[in-house]
């Protein structure tokens, strides 16, 4: 570069960091500016020198072009002039809507790389041969600077025009939600039939995705409807919807919904569920990951009304607002409430007075602290009464209690024993089949379990082994009674490698009388019809860990299906049971076990063949010659 | 076009006739594969799609860094050894010689991109993730493949210096991914072109990474590409007369 060129980037600089100060700063400003425009002067008129001065006619050309390219760069700096507020403001042309600026903003920038860049080349041109040259050549020099600075300069219409005209695919959410096979069970056994009212603008890309779901269940029992709420505003206000992006679940056909004029009056609502979806398939991906769990929601709500679950409180249980994911319930509330069920509290003063009428389920989630005889006895007439009755045991928590406190009363006075089940001694451990969670000996209690038996309540899971499995942190085990007219079975044993840790140091001792076998973890008991007393019919599940229902346990796929079936057999819905389809995103963390293997396949398997591959594949040519 | 082909052969079975065409893409597996386990499966549990977009994450850097290497000899090689002054006599156009170079690097880049698709394949073990997602991520990293290695020929036919040449092309390649930067210190309308001109903030990680293809980022890597090969050409073409 030589030092005209020097001179001349140096006064554009300059110039540059001029224009950014402030023009209230005066004389520091103008002094830049100045300088800038002096240097970028003092390089035309040197250029010029040089080609006056010039003895060969080639060399001359050169420095005559290199000339007029100066300037051309300099001249770009009128057009920058032109485009400035004040100035524009001074012509009579600054307001907001006048083109003026945008057009000299576009300009200068586009003459400055038409002159800047040809200069460079020139420059380099001449300097290369700065005593004779052929004057085609810095003609080429030109002709190259100039071709690179429309390319350049084609970069920002062809980028503006892209941005301004911009169109985004969204390939992201996970494939569209089908029906899961409880979804299907509900819909054949829906008495009613349904009517789904999918209002959806006619363009959405979100109509082929609602399509797609409902396709196989569409029938006589499951009406899907079409609709554009701005075309069909009348129906829409029927259904009470004011814009589009809404699934409604009615058992109203279009004909019998109710004329506008009757609205007003509480007789001609419509009772409906709905769903929000939104317009556009990105805001709806969300809605679409948990579509099939919401649907099975709308139609149990409308076919059987909303069932309630009880859960009981105030004797150490696990709740929906316990800290930590293993003492927190709110993921198998929201598992429920997806189920149709409205969730109640059964607490210390409530329950003795009797378990309400209108309960569908009763849970003991995990107590460490007896119940009263007034507990235990309105449970059992609860019982009698036909109830279902879900108890989670917490073997820890209890033991743990039970070291700490004088109350030697059972946690369940007689109920257990009632149910034909009693809790084990102890804590199951085992060092196959776990999940290691802190990488220490503590992981050998966080047991998983596919030993599933094919009972109403556990049959979902007992078809898919290879896929779902229980996870059961902490669980103990159960014992059942042979001498009982109640009807149990075992629905889910532990693996057979699992031991009873009764000394707690978490290591199998075959010399304290610890053995390695199958135990029971989940019993489930049916009271049969008795001719002789008034007692109904009653169903109970007994689980011999609780964790297995918190949030740490519910984010297993397995253990949630472990839930909708079990809820499903204890209110006598068993024909619903089922998989629920979901698009929802897991979680994945690589166990230490597992990541040794994709960790070598990854980093040094696959590069390392390919490696060798390649050595063989060169040495082979070597050896050939080239032939290969 | 059969000129162009020609060369593009001629210069991929220079990258897999040495071995160190194979052990930049063994070289570049092992540190995805590093970076994969460490950062995107290994540590706290994680949703698939932040493993996958980790993934991408790092794909990215892997990506520009390969393109580097593999493009800083194209030309300043042919220059070092002499062998370009055969190319300039031969009936081949400019184009053609940076076309040909440029498309056998891009295959080459390609393939080891591919090559990578193996990790996210993994996440179906345990996790669910889009496969549109997978083919959105990889059509980014192919773009900025092609960026990068149009970026790449651009240096080395500056220089007859391989070393230098992949300085330069590294220099480009920072100054593209920290134009953002510049853009918050820059006043109007330079701070938007600066905000535009992000290779990665602006046009891989809020679209390809998440799994989105937008019609701007294609229009910005394809039309970078086209403009560093015609500089590049250009300047060859200059250099001609030296």
């Amino acid at each position: 570069m030589s030092w005209r060129v020097v001179l001349y980037i140096f006064g554009m600089a300059l110039i540059f960091v001029g224009e950014q100060i402030p023009a209230d700063t005066g004389i520091v400003r103008w002094s830049l500016v100045g300088v800038g425009g002096l240097a970028i002067g003092s390089s035309a008129l040197w250029r010029g020198l040089r080609s006056r001065q010039a003895d060969e006619s080639g060399i001359e050309t050169g420095h005559r072009l290199a000339l007029v390219t100066t300037l051309i760069g300099a001249g770009s700096l009128g057009g920058y002039v032109l485009s400035t507020q004040s100035v524009a403001e001074g012509l009579g042309v600054g307001g907001p809507s006048s083109g003026w600026r945008v057009v000299w903003q576009v300009i200068w920038p586009i003459v400055w790389l038409a002159g800047t860049l040809p200069l460079l080349a020139i420059d380099h041109a001449i300097r290369q041969s700065p005593v004779v040259a052929p004057a085609r050549r810095f003609r080429q020099a030109l002709y190259h600077g100039l071709t690179a600075a429309l390319g350049l300069a084609l970069l920002f219409p062809v980028n503006y025009l892209a941005s301004q005209h911009e169109t985004q695919w969204s390939l992201a959410h996970v494939e569209t939600v089908r029906p899961g096979s409880a979804t299907h069970s509900i819909v054949e056994s829906l008495e009613t039939s349904v009517h789904v009212y999918a209002f959806l603008p006619p363009d959405s890309k979100l109509n082929s995705e609602v399509d797609a779901y409902f396709t196989s269940i569409e029938g006589p029992k499951l009406n899907v409807h079409r609709v554009d709420q701005t075309a069909s505003p009348r129906l829409a206000r029927r259904l009470e919807v004011e814009d589009n992006g809404y699934l409604v679940f009615a058992t109203t056909p279009p004909g019998q919904l109710k004329r506008p004029e009757d609205e007003g009056s509480e007789a001609s609502r419509v009772w409906n569920e709905r769903i929000e979806l939104g317009k556009k398939l990105d805001d709806a991906e969300e809605a679409l990951e948990t579509l099939d769990q919401n649907v099975q929601k709308r139609l149990l709500s409308l076919s059987s009304g909303e069932r309630i679950a009880y859960l009981t409180e105030g004797h150490g249980e696990l709740t929906a607002e316990g800290s930590g994911r293993s003492r927190s319930l709110q993921g198998l509330t929201q598992t429920m409430e997806g189920m149709g069920f409205q969730i109640e509290r059964l607490g210390l003063q409530k329950l003795p007075e009797g378990v309400p009428r209108e309960a569908d389920v009763v849970m003991i989630p995990g107590p460490d602290s007896p119940f009263m005889d007034r507990e235990i006895e309105a449970l059992a007439n609860f019982l009698d009464r036909g109830g279902a009755l879900w108890i989670a045991l917490e073997p820890e928590y209890a033991r743990k209690a039970r070291r700490n406190s004088k109350d030697e009363r059972p946690l369940l006075g007689g109920l257990l024993e009632r149910i034909g089940v009693e809790l084990g001694d102890g804590v199951l451990a085992s060092t196959d089949n776990i999940v290691p969670t802190s990488n220490n000996k503590t992981d050998r209690l966080n047991l998983v379990t596919n030993r599933f038996s094919s009972h109403p309540s556990t049959a979902t899971l007992s078809k898919r082994t290879r896929r779902l499995f229980l996870f059961a942190p902490t669980s103990g085990y159960l014992g059942v009674s042979d001498d009982t007219p109640v009807e149990t079975t075992v629905t889910v044993r532990s693996p057979s490698s699992t031991w009873v840790d009764r000394n707690d140091n978490l290591t199998f001792d075959e010399e304290s009388g610890e053995s390695r076998e199958a135990r029971p973890m989940v019993v489930a008991a049916e009271s049969e019809a008795d001719d002789t007393d008034s007692s109904q019919p009653w169903r109970a599940v007994v689980t011999a860990d609780a964790t297995m229902l918190s949030d740490l346990g519910l984010g297993n796929r397995g253990n949630r299906q472990f839930v909708y079936d079990n809820l499903n057999w204890l209110i006598g819905a068993s024909a619903l049971s089922g998989t629920v389809d979901s698009g929802e995103d897991v979680r994945i963390r690589h166990t230490k076990e597992g990541q040794a293997i994709w960790f070598y396949a990854t980093v040094v398997g696959i590069p390392l063949l390919i490696l060798l591959i390649g050595t063989l594949y060169v040495w082979r040519r070597r050896q050939t010659g080239g032939a290969s | 076009m059969k000129q162009l082909l020609l060369i593009t052969r001629r210069e991929l079975a220079a990258y897999f006739q040495s071995i160190w065409g194979w052990s930049v893409l063994a070289s570049i597996l092992v540190v995805d594969g590093l970076l994969y386990n460490a950062f995107a499966i290994g540590g706290s549990a994680k949703y698939s799609t932040e493993v996958l977009q980790q993934f991408f994450y790092f794909s990215f850097g892997t990506t520009v860094v390969a393109g580097i290497l593999l493009t800083m000899g194209l030309i300043a090689r042919e220059r070092q050894t002499g062998t370009l002054v055969l190319l300039d006599a031969s009936p081949l156009s400019d184009w053609q010689i940076v076309g040909g170079k440029f498309l056998s690097a891009l295959t080459f880049i390609s393939m080891l991109t591919l090559a990578t698709l193996y990790m996210p394949a993994l996440i179906f073990v345990n996790g669910k993730v889009s496969v549109g997602h997978i083919a959105a991520g990889y059509l980014g990293l192919l773009l900025v493949g092609a960026t990068t290695v149009a970026i790449g020929t651009f240096a080395s036919t500056l220089t007859e210096s391989q070393l230098v040449a992949g300085v330069v092309a590294s220099i480009i390649s920072v100054l593209l991914l920290i134009t953002w930067l510049l853009a918050r210190i820059s006043p109007p309308p330079f701070d938007a072109i600066l905000s535009y001109a992000a290779i990665f903030n602006r046009h891989f990680s809020r679209t390809f990474m998440q799994g989105r293809i937008a019609t701007e980022d294609i229009v910005y890597y394809l039309s970078t590409t086209f403009t560093f090969l015609m500089l590049s050409v250009r300047w060859l073409a200059a250099r001609r007369w030296t």
